[in-house]
């Protein structure tokens, strides 16, 4: 604020004192009234939009008389000037008229007037407007400009009164203290009410010269909300500031006789405070009489007086008035503290006065509630709610739900605070908030589902501008940063006191701000306002009494139904969230229940417990929510008073953990069944939550020693990755059905196969143009000896004919053909250096190509990793089966769980599920013994069950062992020879005898057990594995344990196969069973379908037959061998005809009709389009196929049992001849061999005879009329038709292919379809 | 009308478009032995010629195989081999798909489809041989007596068939 230079005269300056005072004063109603006017929730900031556009009219009027006023004046034109400047004054005069009657705001309505009173002044003065008025006028014009822009800017419109007092209108006399006296008439009247005592201060001969509103100098806001304190004290402190003032402004007597006075006020306010008893105050009254007492001293030694202490008042004034304002806080307490530690005074505090002042305003913190309620609001700052008043209900809010919402919020702004930390990385900023942005959203549904709309508006205005910023501008600015990292705050404020009125109206006064990309509106504030401000919070369920509290667990309360209106992105969020909360929840109970005796794991406990409350509560499923409600409060007194669960609560802690994760695993697949037990978990968590709540824990069992019934699991090398929220703090996730993976893996799949296809077509492409390199080649040097030929023949034509006088050059001897000659060579060189060129340019290709390639295999991993999962998702289930198992057989088994990193194919491990569950079941209720045989067997009371899961090349192997009674084989066989699954004479091997409990029904148990029946489903595990292309291997030791070692593939998109030719048909066998690849001559053929390896021999089968298929080779003939071992330990070789390598095959079903063929995997798509079915060749062999083989080709159109496919020959010496033929034939579906002339074909007919032979007429060495004849004459061959290609179209030529036996005789060029007719006709193929 | 892909040279295009003429529904009719087989217009459909099918093990000989249809495996059936007519002629081997994507099935017909507008539902559906009595939604009456075939139901007995 600039200094009011007032041309005083010494005579005047003792009435004008005061009223210059009061003029000082009135501005700091003025500015009050500024920031009145700023806040949109008073009456005068109604913005009346009608009456601002006339404003505009008028002051664009104002600004046009202005311009020509001055530019009258510069012309000298006095006269001109002064009407204009009339004019101009006129419509400033409608301005203040407008603003006074329509808008109503006081605040603006004086500053016009003053502004008026100036320029009535400078019409009627006989001054001219010197340059910096001229200057202050445009200065107005553009101030206003803004402000009817931003008219809840405060600064403008102090920028606007400074203006109007700037030191530029008192050179010519323009100011006058009258007009500043009428602008404040109404604050006179309130001059009435001030003090007597004031008065006497005031009539002090001083010329207070500095702006007297130092709050609105420091931008403190001066709000009416106060401690109630305040209306006692405020006389008191203005007085103080009074004096503080005149002390600051004055260094002669003057300023210790105000100090005096100031003195007597902070002692008054000491008092005042202490008659009203505020509590939370009581550090005030020392702070506020030790301030007394220091200024006391000071006064006593007025030598030491100096201006120093002047700031130092001056900070003391405005600290205490923030202290005031609102609630008190400690931080500001600090700072009141903070100057009376100053050094310049007597007696300064120090540090132990400061931790004592401190510790007892904490003391007093413990009332702020109360105190809280007992702040009245004040009226005036509570928005006025127009004619149409909106009347809002109040709400009452669940404090736990505005706990689970602020926790949820902290979590989001520590997402966010690397970009908040940073303001000047603009695109950090953005980036980050483009991770987090849907938060706010989320956020906005959790409050709009927990009542509280207000909030929920906030969040959605917060988000708009969010999304503003980050898709529609390059970047945020560095102010809407600020305003963004300031909105954060002020929501933290708010949710921290959700029914503080006064942190609803700053919310939505920033939320106003003009700099955001949409700022709220008036009447979006109004009613933003009264939403977040009707809302209560409910008495805590916490404090009701004991009499009050659920006693009995009812039906409804384990309801996991469903609400019907339930928000679909909640739910999906739980559903997200839910197991993992769940299996957390059981591993921190089972870690408080272990001897791992620590407090941060109960702590954990907790926070999952509350986590899941909220987020049961949230989305209306009862039973996770009152389940874990009661369970929160057990470990919150657990924790408050770090104690650990007695053994019965432990049990109870682990059931509860337990009926969570059923729970949630009901959720998960849509039921609402509750678990059998959950009403007797919920009651028994009930029964010990009251009774810790009347009671609190027995005393003598606080501390959880080893106890040794309790069901406990123990996973020591378990490394689940427990996702607490410091996991969800830095991994967004996200839920996405399943399907849409399935979709992104096909089409990676897609484009593998694409990438093959194109790479075999570059393969292609390459090894053609080497041809065409090769025949470039062949060109030249045939070019070369044309030209020698000719050279050669025109040398001998030349001696015959041409005088010797002469060379041949002067007798132009070189002729046409000659040129022709050069021509050729010249084009044969460019031919040759085109290829060069494209050999370059594919080579380029191929390394574009393994770039993608690169890439390609890159995606495909990232997409198949999408569903792949580590083993410890399921850990915590087995660790519950188990569990339960161990309660109901009353046994004490510990599971460690090793490998919990191992990932796995979701499909797979899901389907893992059930065989695990069978067999730790299993393995409790039939490996392990009970305490008192183990006892007898010298064996540890609590048994072991080990379950590993390691990764062996594509495959995941899970051995599950025990050190329980093992099998018996005796018993085992006795059971099979009494089911006549044996006879009695049989004998077995170890591993034959225990593949018997894989057949169905198979148990020697003679009872069945609750748990796991008679030996369950061995033979359903054993199913199951193998539909996921595992195999189960049983090993044990009679009376040491039992031992069952499963593997696995890791995948099932894709497969290792081993690509094999058969029958002319491609085929694809997976890995499953395969051990071992023999070579022809690895093996010896024996008698009986039997061969021999080493010492080892091995029932044969062939591959043809095993898929129906003829067995077409030479039986003799040694072919390569695959071993196979299938589920029962016994091992095969299967020949096959042909091997072609080893791929990785993407798997694909047989398209939706077809779920599933026995011994067929499925089928894959090869690189050249190939469909080739992937065959298992276990199932193959252990199911004897239903159907022969029948190979199909729909260009034939016909169905065929397998044979070779018909083969043609097609004999030309034109390569271009031969490849158009070629492919066309094998498009037909046709074998095709080629042979470049007769003499070839004979030679290729030798080794395998065709079906059908295309041969051209005319070639070297032998030509086709002459190859017809020699296959014609052979009786080998006479009966392979032949259809004779040419241009001779000659009937000789015709006689002469008829006589050597050619069947059909082509013209070229010809059509494919007389062609195919032709062929079909002779050998009926298609 | 949602087609998969583009279709081939034998493009039913501006048939195909459309899946009402004058606010009748569209249907195409086509042969197998002698049944006359309808199927909506609106269901995606797509003609197939001298397109490789791939066998597969195991499978009645009524199962032709498997093609690949831009990346998709569909099933190909022989019709007139699983209602026991006579072998179609060779000569236009022709494959009718209908659906798309993992609801495609391919079968061969000797003939392209014919547009049907004209169509009068028949209230009763007459005796018809077993294997398809129970898959037939609706009889149609035009020039000559049309079935409309519930493609999901048929098909899907024919794909457990397979496997069983």
């Amino acid at each position: 604020m600039t200094t009011n230079q007032l041309p005083l005269t010494k005579e005047e300056s003792a009435k004008t004192a005061k009223l210059l005072d009061t003029i000082d004063l009135e501005k700091a109603v003025l500015l009050n009234e500024i920031d009145t006017l700023a806040n949109p929730d008073s009456n005068h900031a109604v913005n009346n939009r009608a009456s601002w556009q006339t404003i505009e009219l008028q002051f664009r009027e104002a600004t046009f008389y202005l311009k020509v006023a001055i530019d009258q004046q510069i012309a000298g034109n006095q006269t001109a000037f002064k009407e204009n400047l009339q004019l101009y004054r006129r419509n400033w005069q409608q301005i203040a008229f407008i603003i006074e009657k329509e808008i109503q705001q006081t605040a603006l309505f004086n500053v016009v007037q003053l502004f008026n009173h100036k320029i009535t002044y400078a019409i009627e003065s006989e001054h001219e407007l010197i340059a910096k008025q001229v200057g202050q006028l445009n200065k107005w014009q553009n101030l206003f400009a803004e402000f009817s822009h931003q008219q809840n800017d405060p600064q403008l419109l102090e920028l606007l009164t400074d203006c109007i007092n700037d030191s530029a209108w008192e050179e010519t006399g323009f100011t006058n203290e009258k007009d500043l006296l009428i602008s404040f008439n109404q604050a006179l009247v309130e001059l009435e009410t001030i003090d007597p005592e004031l008065s006497d201060i005031l009539t002090m001969d001083v010329g207070i010269k500095e702006d007297a509103a130092s709050f609105s100098l420091e931008n403190e806001p001066i709000t009416n909300l106060y401690h109630p304190i305040w209306d006692k004290i405020s006389p008191y402190y203005d007085k103080s500031q009074i004096a503080c003032d005149i002390f600051e402004t004055e260094k002669t007597d003057n300023s210790l006789e105000a100090l005096q006075a100031y003195i007597g006020c902070w002692l008054n306010i000491g008092e005042a405070i202490a008659d009203e008893g505020f509590c939370e105050l009581l550090n005030l009254i020392d702070l506020c009489l030790l301030l007394a007492d220091n200024c006391q001293q000071l006064a006593d030694n007025p030598t030491c007086l100096t201006p120093e202490y002047g700031p130092l008042l001056k900070e003391w004034q405005l600290l205490f008035k923030i202290y005031l304002h609102d609630v008190p806080t400690e931080q500001n307490l600090l700072l009141l503290i903070k100057v009376l530690e100053n050094d310049l005074w007597f007696s300064p505090l120090t540090v132990e006065d400061r931790k004592l002042f401190l510790e007892l305003n904490l003391t007093d913190e413990l009332e702020e509630n109360n105190i809280l309620e007992a702040i009245p609001i004040q009226p005036e700052k509570i928005i006025a709610i127009p004619s149409t008043k909106i009347i809002v209900e109040t709400k009452k809010i669940n404090p736990e739900f505005i706990k689970m919402l602020s926790d949820e919020f902290v979590l989001l702004v520590r997402n966010l605070s690397p970009a908040m930390m940073d303001l000047s990385d603009a695109y950090a900023f953005q980036a980050i908030l483009k991770v987090h942005y849907l938060k706010f959203e989320h956020l906005a549904k959790a409050c709009e589902t927990i009542e509280l709309p207000g909030l929920a508006k906030v969040f959605k205005s917060v988000l708009t501008n969010i999304v503003e910023g980050c898709e529609n501008k390059a970047d945020f600015s560095k102010n809407e940063r600020t305003l963004f990292n300031e909105c954060l705050l002020l929501i933290q404020m708010y949710l921290m006191d959700v029914s503080n009125k006064k942190s609803a109206s700053t919310l939505v006064n920033h939320l106003q701000t003009s700099d955001w990309a949409f700022p709220l509106d008036n009447s979006q504030a109004l009613s933003l306002i009264q939403l977040l401000s009707a809302v209560e919070i409910s008495s805590d369920s916490d404090n009701k009494s004991f009499e009050d509290r659920k006693t009995t667990a009812e039906s409804t309360d384990i309801c996991l139904k469903l609400p019907e209106d339930v928000n679909q992105e909640l739910l999906n969020s739980l559903l997200n969230e839910l197991p993992v909360l769940t299996a957390s929840f059981s591993a921190m109970v089972q870690k408080i229940i272990s001897l791992d005796l620590n407090l941060d794991h109960v702590l954990e406990a907790q926070r999952i417990a509350h986590t899941l409350k909220g987020s049961g509560n949230i989305v209306g499923i009862t039973g996770i929510a009152v389940l874990t409600h009661h369970l929160e409060e057990i470990l919150a007194y657990l924790t408050e008073n770090q104690c650990f669960p007695t053994k019965a609560l432990a049990v109870s802690l682990l059931e509860a953990a337990d009926c969570l994760e059923m729970m949630s695993e009901v959720i998960l697949i849509g039921e609402t069944e509750e678990p059998d037990n959950a009403l007797q978990v919920l009651q028994s968590i009930l029964d010990w939550s009251n009774k810790i709540f009347k009671e609190g824990l027995p005393e003598e069992t606080q501390s959880l020693e080893a106890e040794t019934n309790l069901p406990v699991t123990t996973n020591n090398e378990q490394t689940v990755t427990v996702q607490t929220s410091k996991a969800t703090e830095t991994v967004e996730m996200t839920r996405v059905s399943s399907q849409l993976i399935d979709k992104l893996l096909r089409i990676t799949g897609e484009e593998s196969i694409l990438k093959e296809q194109f790479k075999e077509r570059i393969n292609h492409f390459s090894e053609e143009l080497k041809t065409l390199n090769q025949l470039t080649g062949s060109m030249q040097t045939l070019v070369l000896e044309l030209d020698q030929s000719i050279t050669l023949q025109s040398h001998s034509t030349h001696n015959k004919t041409i005088d010797s006088e002469f060379d041949s050059l002067e007798m132009e001897q070189y002729n046409e053909l000659h040129t022709a000659t050069s021509r050729i060579a010249e084009v044969a060189t460019d031919i040759r250096n085109l290829n060069i060129t494209m050999d370059e340019k594919l080579i380029d290709l191929k390394y574009l190509m393994r770039d993608e390639e690169v890439v390609q295999k890159e995606s495909q991993q990232i997409v198949q990793s999408i569903r792949m999962v580590p083993v410890s998702t399921i850990s915590s289930r087995c660790q519950r089966i188990v569990r339960q198992a161990c309660r109901m057989t009353n046994k004490e088994i510990g599971l460690t769980i090793q490998g919990n990193e191992v990932l796995i194919d979701s499909k797979i491990l899901n389907g893992m599920i059930e065989p695990l569950m069978h067999l730790l079941r299993n393995a409790v209720d039939h490996g392990i013994e009970s305490k008192t045989i183990r006892q007898k067997n010298n064996k540890t009371e609590i048994g072991k069950i080990n379950l590993e899961f390691t990764r062996k090349g594509n495959y995941v192997v899970i051995r599950c062992q025990d050190d329980g009674c093992g099998l018996s084989s005796d018993s085992i066989l006795h059971t099979a020879i009494k089911k006549n699954l044996i006879t009695a004479k049989q004998s077995l091997t170890k591993a034959e005898i225990y593949k018997l409990i894989l057949m169905p029904g198979f148990s020697t148990r003679t009872n069945a057990t609750q748990v796991s029946g008679r030996g369950i489903g061995m033979d359903v595990v054993q199913t199951k594995i193998a539909s996921l292309q595992g195999q189960m291997s049983i090993s044990s030791v009679e009376g040491e344990g039992l031992s069952i070692e499963i593997s696995i593939p890791q995948t099932l998109s894709s497969m290792l196969s081993l690509l094999v030719r058969c029958n002319g048909c491609t085929m694809a066998i997976s890995n499953h069973g395969l051990e071992k690849i023999y070579h022809a001559d690895d093996y010896e053929l024996l008698e009986n379908n039997r061969c021999q390896i080493a010492t080892e021999q091995y029932t044969t089968r062939y591959f043809a037959e095993l898929l129906g298929m003829p067995i077409t080779g030479d039986e003799t003939k040694k072919s390569p061998a695959l071993r196979i071992s299938d589920e029962t330990g016994k091992t095969y070789l299967v020949f096959v005809d042909e091997l072609l390598g080893y791929r990785n095959l993407l798997v694909k079903d047989m398209g939706g009709y077809i779920s599933h063929i026995q011994g067929v995997t499925g089928a894959s798509i090869l690189g050249n389009g190939e469909v080739v079915p992937v065959i298992d060749l276990v199932e193959m062999l252990h199911h004897a196929v239903k159907y022969d083989f029948l190979s199909v080709d729909a260009t034939k159109g016909m169905i065929n049992k397998v044979g070779e496919l018909p083969m043609a020959l097609v004999v030309d010496d034109s390569l271009s001849a031969r490849r158009t033929a070629v492919m066309l034939l094998e498009d037909y579906g046709l074998e095709v061999k080629t042979a470049i002339d007769g003499l070839d074909a004979i030679k290729q007919i030798e080794d395998k005879q065709p079906d059908i032979v295309l041969v051209d007429l005319e070639m070297p060495r032998m030509n086709g009329i002459e190859l017809s004849a020699h296959l014609k004459g052979n009786k080998e061959t006479e009966q392979i038709p032949i259809i004779m290609i040419t241009s001779r179209a000659t009937e000789k030529h015709r006689k002469q292919a008829k006589a050597a036996g050619v069947a059909k005789f082509m013209l070229k060029p010809f059509s494919e379809e007389s062609l195919i007719n032709n062929i079909n006709e002779l050998i009926n193929v298609f | 009308m949602e087609l998969e892909g583009e279709l081939t040279d034998l493009s039913l295009d501006n048939l195909l478009n459309k899946s009402k003429v004058n606010g009748k529904d569209l249907r195409y009719g086509f042969q197998i032995g002698n049944l006359n087989l309808i199927y909506d217009a609106k269901i995606a459909c797509e003609l197939l010629k001298d397109i490789i099918i791939y066998s597969v093990p195991n499978t009645p000989k009524w199962m032709l195989g498997l093609i690949n249809l831009r990346g998709n495996l569909v099933p190909v059936f022989d019709l007139e081999n699983y209602f026991g007519f006579e072998p179609l002629e060779n000569k236009y081997p022709l494959l009718l798909v209908l659906g798309k994507r993992e609801k495609a099935v391919a079968f061969r017909v000797k003939a392209y489809p014919e547009l049907l507008n004209d169509l009068v539902k028949e209230e009763f559906i007459p005796k018809l041989i077993p294997k398809i009595e129970n898959h037939i939604l609706v009889v149609y009456r035009g020039k000559k007596l049309w079935l409309e075939l519930d493609k999901e139901k048929f098909f899907s007995t024919l794909g457990k068939m397979v496997c069983d």
